[in-house]
């Protein structure tokens, strides 16, 4: 009896260390990080514009590309950045890609790259995948507090509700 | 219901199992500090944010001198963790004041250790020897 018991309980505690041992499924993201990002290329204009967006009205293009700077550095790891281009990466849940368009009205696109989640042994795979709406609703929150910031000068209130998370 | 000693060590046991597999995520009430001007000009500044890049040996992500933009990763001599550093600096330059902004992040989130006293030191320090 004690015998069975003490077999059960080895099996037991092995399959908990391998139900914790990490399964190591590297993602594209993964191997970027590895990289420091050497070689990631920034996506193309037309891609971003794919995703959501935003105008703003009565403020100049180096007024939005600043706020904008403001708020992606509270929210992720940016990694790409060129104002001559008017586009960012920053790495946050899901990465996301930025293009502030210069114009008579400034407008701010923002797409999602979910691709980033692809596994590297299968392509075919994606680790994490978003629902629209959730994403939508990711990408109505970031141009919420990207309008504070433009209109309403320095706001880092969301910074301190989320540290202390 | 009487449990036994061996059934206890083991509930024991396992459940210590379980704790060391939760993922360790960093909390704090820690209050950044995300911004500090400096009486420098925006070339001095920029010059000196690399500088401390280069003495901590860290590796730069991307830089963007057109916007004041640098990010580079390091990996904090406390922690042993792998940090990365969004660092932004704006001028004014009918003042000389160059407002750096800073928010030091890992990939899970915050880094709410204080990095950002050793970064403002640091770059006090290299500076004031310019």
């Amino acid at each position: 009896m004690r015998r069975t018991i003490l077999i059960l309980a080895i099996l037991f505690i092995s399959s908990v260390f391998f139900g914790c041992a990490p399964k190591i499924v590297k993602t594209e993201l993964d191997q970027l990080f590895e990289k420091n990002f050497e070689g990631f290329e920034i996506p193309e204009v037309r891609w971003i514009k794919g995703g959501g967006s935003r105008s703003f009205p009565y403020a100049t293009f180096d007024e939005v590309w600043d706020a904008t700077i403001l708020v992606l550095m509270q929210q992720g790891i940016m990694v790409r950045s060129s104002k001559d281009t008017g586009r960012i990466v920053t790495i946050t849940k899901p990465p996301i890609a930025i293009f502030v368009e210069r114009g008579e009205v400034v407008a701010v696109y923002l797409n999602w790259m979910e691709h980033l989640y692809k596994r590297v042994d299968k392509p075919e795979v994606v680790t994490v995948q978003f629902k629209l709406n959730v994403a939508r609703k990711m990408a109505k929150d970031f141009f919420d507090k990207l309008a504070t910031q433009v209109y309403a000068g320095e706001k880092w209130k969301w910074l301190k509700i989320q540290g202390k998370e | 219901m009487r449990i036994s000693e061996k059934t206890l060590f083991l509930i024991i046991v396992i459940v210590l199992i379980l704790m060391g597999c939760a993922p360790n995520i960093p909390k704090s009430d820690y209050p950044l500090e995300i911004k500090r001007s400096f009486h420098a000009s925006f070339d001095n500044t920029w010059d000196s944010v690399l500088e401390i890049v280069k003495t901590s040996k860290g590796t730069i992500i991307t830089k963007d001198k057109s916007c004041g933009l640098i990010v580079y990763s390091i990996i904090d001599s406390k922690s042993k963790s792998q940090v990365y550093m969004n660092v932004y600096l704006k001028n004014h330059p009918t003042t000389n004041i160059t407002v750096v902004y800073l928010t030091p992040r890992v990939r899970t989130g915050y880094y709410l250790k204080e990095i950002d006293k050793d970064f403002f030191a640091a770059l006090e320090k290299t500076l004031g020897r310019r």
